[in-house]
Formats: structure tokens, sequence, C-alpha cells
């Protein structure tokens, strides 16, 4: 019984990091991705730029401000859709890497 | 579903627990070992791979996964309660099983469990907050198990297994449920420790009362310790994230329709920018006037707000917490990136008129352009209360009746009532008025900000002191709203104990810093204070002659106040001093102020001939529009523990005596602005010479203050409303005074007279009694007492005597008789 018990204490010991590893780590790694998200929109707001489409740059309303308005906000929409599928990407690796580190550390180990 | 603790290991026989208790620890330190030399010595893989994994695992083991649980409180359910305690606390509550089964007496379980609690650096520092000292405590808990007698004599271990696990179910149990009261993940050391205080056994429960471990005193540490390490970071700073970079704020929104505002740039404050940085935004309690701005955002409006509120009530704290809301998108779209810049006007002003309406000008054009600028003017009736500043309100009532800009402003209530009354402003803001903290939000916020003190001066802040603080501050400091009132002791007090070295600010420190700031007692009295109170009739009598029955009631009433038999509602007391002029109504106050207020300077003295109009209420108690202010009520918000005289009280107009039954009856009034004033800390002398004739000649009758009282009483109502009659704790009537009593006060007088001499020129003065007879001639009238005893000693005695000081002709040790032949004549010794 006193083996059984210890047993089960130990095996909690690598149940907690695995959980702390695969749960608690994901967990944290997605909501850094939704901050970073909101961060972008808060800058680059897709739908807030496709809402003021047509309106003049710099709350000025003259032609050069209606002109330059649509492409600048082309580009404005371009560099945020960059930017998400740029933070995407490295959340997506952060979380890849993040989760095969210790089969990947295998490969580091064999090395050394 | 019906919740259960399994651990079984403790279910274990005691050979087994020791077995178990050895070999667990030798184990972990084996692996660890094991994991070492295969990365060390070993080298190859798979060895290195699993040894660094190891070593990864255990290094987790002992920094976190000790102070966690199996499953979360927060987030996952479970029927075993166990699941939910901390391993550290599960191996503690283990030791206790194993412990108490080697004394073979499950009565000292809960004793062994405080043993083993008081090892642990969590609950030591629990203890430290609130100045216990640890050891101390150990020590005589080790002094009072061996002597615990044995309930009954177990010999079957299963059963004493059962038995102590019956004796400590409740507090596991209790345990559990702080947890989840306190939003806590995992059940810790600290919440088996207050459900240790809560469900304790009698012998237990006198020895935590005995050494003040109270819930009281730890469940706010506990929460204290948490918010330390947790809240400081979620909260009080916004941005806690390693990715949530800063930018740099600028003047341009995220679609690029807002335009440049160099001007204001330059000369206000922006605070969304702060917000952003996570400077400020941060608010503990003023949901309601929250949720009143965020209506008004919904309403998709121009943001034009009045705050009003008393200064330190939290109004400019509310407008950053706007610009943390805008900040962080929680407002509606039409405000997304907007700016909140803050701009003193006044500041603006440079001698120059007309330079300062260009310049307010150019802020609102700037403002309006940007299409994103919500202005905010902090104390606004200061710019439309002054000559100098008012001229620029027609500039900006332009603006805001165009729709084009928003603008918040703050007034303190008397500043809007009179900025209010001169332009119309509750039609062009909607004004919101700022309340102060109650009570528990303002603990709340001073227990965070204690958290930066602790911090920034190096001390630790018991609860304990910070409640202390608040309470003291929403008692006697009525004159400041929670929590600056309270904050402002707090860091008093932290001067006072830095500057002798303490290294815990208590609520004891608290305690004396507010009296001396202020001069009223907040201990227990002390053996110097318990002695005036006890004698209190014969002080009193030290500088009033007779008058028994008065001396008596007043001093029964203070006794019953400071004995901590305090009454629930009203002033400390309320009393009604009846009888001729001169007979030592305003001296008894004078003497009662002195003895227990600390000094005459307490008294709040208004002579109630000047209230004999009805208009006469607004002096009291102030105007509605703020322009008058209130005598009464003014006093007593700056001084709320003092005697208030009201002389000569039947001859205010009686609507302004009906201002005083709310004061009398619930111990607060409204001033004219709408504040609450207490006098809950008050004492209340009302003077009156109504039936003085009366008196006198009942007395020169034969007749005794207590047998006409009932009647003067009847014949008070026709003077007063018996309402007002009624409310009065005491009705004391003096009698006229007699040529004895006059000789007994000239004999004080000179008494004191001769008190200063001694201290100031170290000489004595002695009357004759032909000088004393003439004294009292001179300053003895029947109708007017002994009013005029003062003034003629004043005129014969002590004029001629500073002659003689100018002179320099008297010398120390000396002494000066004065004697009486056709005109007084001074004998210097």
């Amino acid at each position: 019984m006193v083996f059984f018990y210890i047993f089960e204490e130990i095996l909690q010991d690598f149940y907690k990091f695995l959980r702390f590893w695969y749960k608690d780590s994901v967990k944290f790694i997605f909501d850094e991705y939704v901050k970073s998200f909101s961060i972008i929109e808060k800058n680059f707001s897709i739908r807030l730029n496709l809402k003021n489409f047509f309106k003049p740059l710099y709350g000025l309303r003259s032609i050069e401000t209606y002109f330059y308005a649509i492409p600048f906000r082309i580009i404005l929409i371009f560099i945020s859709l960059i930017l998400h599928i740029l933070n995407t990407l490295i959340f997506l690796t952060i979380l890849i890497f993040w989760c095969l580190l210790p089969f990947l550390s295998i490969s580091l180990f064999k090395k050394t | 579903m019906e919740k259960i603790f399994y651990y079984p290991q403790l279910y274990l026989s005691t050979f087994q627990k020791n077995i178990y208790r050895i070999l667990i620890n030798s184990i972990r330190i084996f692996i660890v070992v094991l994991a070492l030399s295969f990365l060390i010595l070993i080298k190859e893989f798979p060895f290195n791979f699993i040894g660094f994994w190891i070593l990864i695992v255990y290094a987790f083991y002992i920094f976190k996964f000790r102070k966690e649980g199996l499953k979360n409180l927060k987030t996952e359910d479970s029927k075993n309660i166990a699941d939910y305690f901390t391993y550290s606390t599960k191996e503690l509550i283990f030791e206790v099983f194993r412990k108490t089964e080697l004394t073979n007496d499950y009565t000292k379980s809960q004793f062994i469990l405080l043993s083993e609690l008081l090892d642990k650096s969590e609950i030591k520092k629990l203890l430290n907050r609130v100045n216990l000292n640890v050891l101390d405590i150990k020590k005589q808990l080790n002094n009072i198990i061996p002597e615990i007698e044995r309930f009954e004599n177990i010999d079957i271990k299963e059963s004493l297994n059962n038995l102590i696990f019956k004796n400590l179910e409740p507090i596991i149990f209790r345990a559990y449920e702080l947890a989840k009261e306190f939003n806590f993940s995992y059940v810790s050391l600290s919440c088996l420790f207050l459900a240790l205080i809560e469900k304790c056994n009698p012998i237990l429960n006198e020895f935590f009362n005995k050494n003040n471990i109270t819930t009281e005193n730890i469940k706010p540490s506990i929460l204290f310790e948490y918010f330390k390490n947790k809240f400081i970071k979620d909260k009080i700073q916004p941005h806690s994230s390693f990715l949530d970079f800063i930018p740099r704020r600028r003047w341009l929104n995220r679609t690029w329709t807002t335009s440049p505002t160099p001007f204001l740039d330059k000369i206000g404050i922006d605070l969304t920018y702060f917000a952003e940085k996570g400077e400020l935004g941060f608010i503990i309690g003023h949901k309601k006037e929250i949720e009143q701005i965020t209506a008004k955002l919904k309403r998709e409006e121009n943001l034009n707000i009045a705050l009003v509120g008393r200064e330190g009530s939290g109004r400019s704290t509310i407008v950053y917490h706007l610009a943390y809301l805008i900040v962080k998108d929680l407002v509606p779209e039409k405000y997304f990136d907007n700016r909140i810049i803050q701009i003193n006007l006044a500041e603006l002003y440079a001698g120059d008129p007309v330079e300062f309406q260009t310049n307010v000008n150019f802020i609102l054009t700037e403002a309006v352009h940007s299409g994103n600028v919500i202005l905010y003017f902090p104390e606004f009736h200061q710019i439309l209360l002054s000559p100098i500043y008012s001229p620029i309100w027609p500039l900006i009532y332009q603006y805001l009746k165009s729709g084009n800009i928003s603008i918040i402003t703050s007034f303190t209530p008397d500043g809007f009532s009179k900025s209010n009354s001169l332009f119309n402003l509750d039609k062009i803001f909607e004004v919101i008025e700022i309340e102060e903290l109650n009570e528990e939000e303002a603990i709340t916020l001073l227990t965070l900000e204690g958290i930066i003190y602790e911090k920034q001066y190096k001390i630790i802040i018991s609860p304990q002191a910070i409640t202390k603080a608040v309470i003291l501050a929403k008692k006697f400091l009525g004159h400041k709203p929670l929590p600056e009132s309270a904050r402002d002791l707090i860091k008093e007090a932290i001067g006072f104990a830095k500057s002798v070295n303490m290294k815990i600010l208590t609520e004891e420190i608290i305690g004396d810093t507010f009296s001396k700031l202020t001069g009223i007692p907040v201990k227990a009295p002390l053996s110097a204070e318990k002695y005036i109170l006890e004698n209190l009739e014969d002080i009193i009598h030290q500088r009033i002659v007779d008058q028994e029955y008065a001396v008596k009631e007043v001093a029964r009433v203070l006794r019953m106040y400071r004995s901590g038999i305090e009454k629930r509602k009203g002033p400390i007391a309320t009393f009604l001093f009846v009888g001729p002029t001169g007979v030592g109504k305003t001296e008894l106050a004078k003497v009662l102020a002195k003895i227990y207020f600390g000094g005459e300077d307490r008294i709040i003295r208004l002579d109630m001939v000047e209230f004999q109009n009805l208009e006469d209420i607004e002096k009291l108690i102030g105007s509605e529009d703020g322009k008058i202010t209130g005598i009464l009520t003014e006093e007593v918000l700056k001084n709320p523990y003092s005697l208030i005289l009201l002389d000569e009280f039947e001859k205010a107009h009686p609507q302004i005596l009906n201002l005083f039954l709310p004061i009398f009856d619930e111990g607060y009034i409204k001033d004219g602005i709408g504040r609450t004033v207490d006098f809950s800390n008050t004492l209340i002398i009302c003077t009156s010479n109504a039936l003085s004739d009366y008196i006198k000649e009942e007395i020169e009758k034969g007749k005794t203050t207590e047998m006409i009282a009932p009647i003067i009483r009847d014949k008070l109502s026709e003077v007063f409303r018996i309402e007002l009659l009624n409310r009065f704790s005491g009705i004391i009537i003096f009698r006229a005074l007699t040529i004895e009593d006059v000789k007994k006060i000239t004999d004080i007088l000179i008494r004191d007279i001769n008190g200063m001499l001694m201290q100031k020129f170290g000489c004595t003065i002695e009357l004759k009694d032909g000088a004393k007879d003439k004294i009292i001639e001179l300053g003895y009238n029947p109708i007017y007492g002994a009013r005029e005893l003062n003034r003629t000693i004043e005129r014969e005695i002590l004029g001629p005597l500073s002659e003689f000081i100018l002179k320099e002709q008297i010398k120390r040790g000396g002494k000066i008789i004065v004697d009486y032949k056709d005109k007084f004549i001074f004998e210097i010794l």
C-alpha cells in the first residue's frame, strides 16, 4: 500500500509537469496571441478602416485628402493583414515549438 | 454534489506513515541524483535526455507545484476536495495525523495542527503582519499541549485515525470554503490556519483570544499577502503582458481621420497617454458614477460632464479611469482613439486678458478640429467665479452650444452651486455627483496602496492599521472625504513610525498619530484620564463653586461616553443649562472643554441672539447656492470633536430651533449644499436665562434645585417646544450665587493669578479681607451674578500689578500683599 501511494505521488509530480507544459502554457500562449491580435487591431483596425474608407485624411475636407484617403486606407488594411498573418505565424511557430520541444530536444541530446 | 475529503495516505497505520514519510522524500532525492548522474556522468542518449527533463520536472516541483493542488478550484470540478489542497497543505495534514497518532490522543490533533502551521513561513508572515510574535506563541503552545488532559484512551489504531479525522474534518472543510470565498485557486496553508481559528475547540479558542489571533486580524492579512503577490501585477498596472508594448501616443487615430494638435500637446496633459503607459486608470468603487458616464457614452452624445464632488472624492480618478477605458477600447466605437487632455486654464493666464482669450480660443479650435479630443478642465469653478478668468466663459459656452466639442469639468459642491446660480450649468453639462467611497471601498483601495507604500517606505503595514485609519477618518475627519482623509493619516503615521524606527505600522501607531494630529483621544482611557473621569466632580469643583446638581449630571454623562457605553445616535450629550446670568453656565462649559476636549479652543461658541430671524438659518448651515458658508456646519466639519456652546438658546427663531431636532436626535444634519455634517462626537450645551427670576425666588424660599427641577421643566415648555426639550440628555438648573459662593469664586480667581505669577515671575500675591470684600462689592451684582468679577480683578489688581512688573519692582521669590483702605494698597515684599 505504501509503495502504491509513493508511486502515485511520484506520478503526480510528472502529471503536474505535463499539465503545466501542455495545458497551462498553451493557454498562456493563446492568451498572448489574443492580446497581440488586439494590439494590431488597435493600431491598424481593418474593420474601422473599411468603415471609414471614404473619409478624408486628418479630418481635412479637401480634394487632396479625399484623393489620398482611399489608397492610404488600402495600404493600412494591407499592413494590418500582413501583421495579422505574421502574428499568427509567429504564435503558431511558438506553440508548435513549445509542444514539440521535449521531443525536439532528443536530437540535441543525441548530438551531445 | 456532496463533497468528500479523501486522502488515502491518512489511513495508513502509524508505522506505514513513518515509512511513507521517509521513503517519499528519499525516492524524490534519489530520482534527482539519478537524473544528475545521467546528465553529468553518463552523458549519452537517452540518459542525458531523461536526466535533463527529470531535473526540469523537479525544479518546477520545488518552485511551483508544491504550492498547487491537483485541480484548480476556479476552473475544475471534483468531488474530492483533497484535489484542491496544495501539496504542502496535504503534507502538513499528513504530518498532523502522524504526530497525533504517536501521542495516542486524538484530542491533541488541533494543537499539533497549530504547532505545525506556526512553523511555516506563510503563517509566520501573516502573524508578523499583525505584529504578533510567533516564537512567543509557539512557546506558549508547547507549554499547554502536555497539560491537555486526554479525553479517553484509544487502543485500536483505526479508530484513533477516524477520531483524528472527525476532529479535523470541520477545519478541513472550512478551509475549502474559505479558499472558495477568497476566490483562490487552491486551498493553501493560510486558509487552513484561518479555518482552525474559526472551528477550533474551546481550549484553543481561548488560547487564540488570549494571543489576539482572531479572524478579524488574520483574514485581512491573508488577503493582503495574496494581493501583494498578485494584484499589483494584474490590476494596478493594466499592462502586465510581456507582449504589451507601449506605443508612442499620437494625435493620429487608427483610421487617420484626426488632425494634429500642437498647441494642446504643448500645454495639456494627455491622460490617455499615461493610461496607455499603465500609470493611471485604476479605480475602486464609484460604480454608480462610471455607469452614468458609460450610459452617456452609449447615447452617443457629446461628453459634456460636470463632476461635482469634494476635494479628494475621486473626481480626477474617474476621468483617469475613463482614459483607461478609451485606451482599452472599452467604450462605444465613436470614442475609440479619443484623447482626454487635461488643461489647467488658470496656468495659461500670464497677465494679459487678450492673450488668455486667444489661447483658450486656440485650445477649443484645436480640440474641435482634431476630432478626437475630450478636454478636461479640473476645478472649473475657479475659472467661472474669478473676475480674471471668467470672461472666457462666453467663448467656451459658444463652443459647447455648437455641439462639436466634448468637455469634462470638475467642481466642488459649493463651487458648483455658486457657478450654477450664475451660469445655469446644469442645462449645459450632465451633472454627476461624486460620492465619497464607503468604508469598505476605502479599505480595499488603501490596502492596495499600502502594498505600494510598503515598497516605497520599507515598512510592513498591518491591515488593521488601514481599517483603523479609515474608521477614524470617517468618524472624525469629515471635512475631507474618504479615502483622502484616511490616506493622509496613514502617511503621517508612516512618517511617525519611521522616525522611531518601527518596522510595522500597527493600529496603535495610527491611533497615536491621530490623537497627536487632532487632540482627540481614541485609545481606551489611560490611567491619567481614568483618574480625571473618576474624579470629574472634584476637578470641576476646582473651578466651579457649588452647582452640585449640574456638575453631577454632566459628569455622569461624560463617564458613560468614555467608558464605551456610547449612545447609538446623536451627540455625546446635549444639555440645556438654565439659570440666571453670571452663575457659571458658560464657565462650566469652558471647564468641560478644557478638561475633556483638551482646551477652550475646542469650543464652537454661537450667540443665538444673532439668529432671531428666519433668514439667519443660512448663517448657521449655509445657503443652497453656496454663497453663504454655515458657521455651525463649517466649524463642525473642521472640528468634529468639539464642545458646541449655544448661548441664549431661547432667543433664536423657533424655526432655527427646529433645526436642532435632527441634530439632537440623529446626530447629523445636511448643510445648505447637501453635505452631511456629523455631530456624533460633539457635546452640545445650550444656555438659557429663561425662568431666572422664578429660580431665584424659589431658591430664596429654601427649595433645592432638585425640588424645583420638574416644575422648571414644565415651565420651560412655554419657552421651548416639548419635542426639543425631550431631546436634551439633561436640563440642568443653575441656582443664583450667594455672597459665600462669590467669595469662593474670588478665591479661585486669585489662586489662578497666583499660579500664573509663580510660573512667570516666581512671586505670589495675597489679598487681605478688605481687598477681597471690595473686589466682591465691585464685581458682584445680584442681577448679573459674578460676570463682572473677572473684569474687576483685571482692572483693580492685574492692572497695577503689570505696572510693578514693568518697573521691575517685583523680584523672584517676592510677595505682593493687597489691602483696601479707600483705595487698593499694594505692598511689595
